[in-house]
């Protein structure tokens, strides 16, 4: 064993090495003095850690054990975190993928098709807009609009409440 | 004769609930010590003992009885406290000592010492010195250490129970009592 068995050090003294590397080992210590010395630190570490090991806190275990049994009750703490905040996770995803399909729509992302001829409200709002000079930002004001109907939509539950 | 902890872990897989009860009974204090060892904190450790147990009411039908329960157990309880630990990254990044990394942090967490007056003040002072350069090791590294000198595990079982091979606990160790002996100044 040419290199400095470092790591097998802690092995070598709680005797789990094999019969073969804990020879090596032996042998190496023999003829080096600094591996002796850090041994002997980690023995002297190890055991006064082993005295030492501080008691954890007093805990009251009628308390505790009721807690669990809550957490149980409550279908384990995580599935009952998760379904608290189901519907607004569907909201949130619902919306995201409105606001997706209404901004690849206006940037031609979606899939190709012929444009619609104009329906007779559509020509009133673009008159409007080119009368107002929102021509030019009018599809920012539909998108405006879709974020609009999103915030309706991911209301919806709280809205659903009050009116029941 | 009582049964043993893996018939009782089949049994909670099946449904037993008495069963449970019984090996919550036989382990909630070692699981409590774990936890409060890993992460040092009274409250954290409570919840993350709990938690453990709640995981394994969940997954007693993984356990597979080819390690020992006990291995398999202290995998649950260290995964537990090491998520824990990673989630609090940002509490430590941004409130310096909130995990107890302060001297004088990991001191006032300390148990109050025993009233036995007999008790020798240097080795107590020595003891809160040394647990406290334990409480600022890397989490793996000190999860390593106390199965090791808490638990009373040898390396298979703290590798099992870390879920990494011999060689990386080997490695966790060596790290582990050569940067407590440059912090208690014995290198």
């Amino acid at each position: 064993m040419n290199h400095h068995p470092t790591h097998e050090l802690i092995a070598h003294l709680r005797g789990e090495l094999g019969a073969d590397e804990a020879a090596a080992v032996a042998r190496h210590l023999e003829g080096c003095p600094q591996c002796r010395r850090e041994r002997d630190g980690f023995q002297t570490l190890l055991a006064s850690l082993s005295r030492t090991a501080p008691p954890p806190p007093e805990l009251d275990w009628g308390r505790w054990g009721a807690e669990l049994r809550a957490r149980l009750e409550a279908g384990g703490g995580r599935a009952g975190w998760l379904a608290g905040r189901r519907p607004a996770w569907v909201g949130l995803t619902l919306g995201l993928g409105l606001l997706a399909a209404g901004l690849t729509v206006p940037l031609g992302l979606g899939p190709g098709r012929a444009p619609e001829p104009p329906e007779p409200i559509a020509m009133d709002e673009t008159l409007v807009g080119r009368r107002l000079d929102l021509l030019r930002d009018y599809r920012l004001i539909e998108r405006l609009e879709l974020l609009e109907d999103i915030e309706i939509i991911s209301q919806l539950d709280r809205l659903a409440a009050q009116d029941g | 004769m009582e049964p043993t902890d893996e018939t009782l872990c089949r049994r909670i897989a099946a449904g037993d609930q008495a069963a449970f009860d019984l090996l919550v009974a036989r382990w909630q204090r070692r699981a409590w010590r774990l936890a409060w060892s890993i992460v040092r904190d009274a409250e954290d450790a409570r919840d993350l003992s709990q938690e453990a147990f709640v995981r394994l009411y969940q997954r007693a039908g993984q356990f597979d009885g080819r390690a020992r329960f006990s291995t398999w157990f202290y995998r649950l309880i260290v995964n537990v406290c090491l998520d824990h630990h990673r989630r609090g990254w940002w509490r430590r990044l941004l409130v310096p000592g909130s995990d107890g990394d302060g001297p004088d942090a990991l001191l006032s967490r300390l148990p109050a010492p025993p009233s036995d007056p007999a008790e020798d003040l240097q080795r107590e002072q020595t003891m809160k010195r040394i647990w406290a350069a334990v409480a600022g090791l890397p989490a793996r590294q000190r999860a390593a250490l106390v199965l090791q000198v808490q638990e009373g595990l040898e390396t298979p079982e703290i590798a099992q129970a870390l879920g990494c091979s011999e060689t990386t606990v080997r490695v966790h160790l060596h790290r582990a009592l050569t940067t407590l002996r440059k912090r208690l100044g014995t290198s």
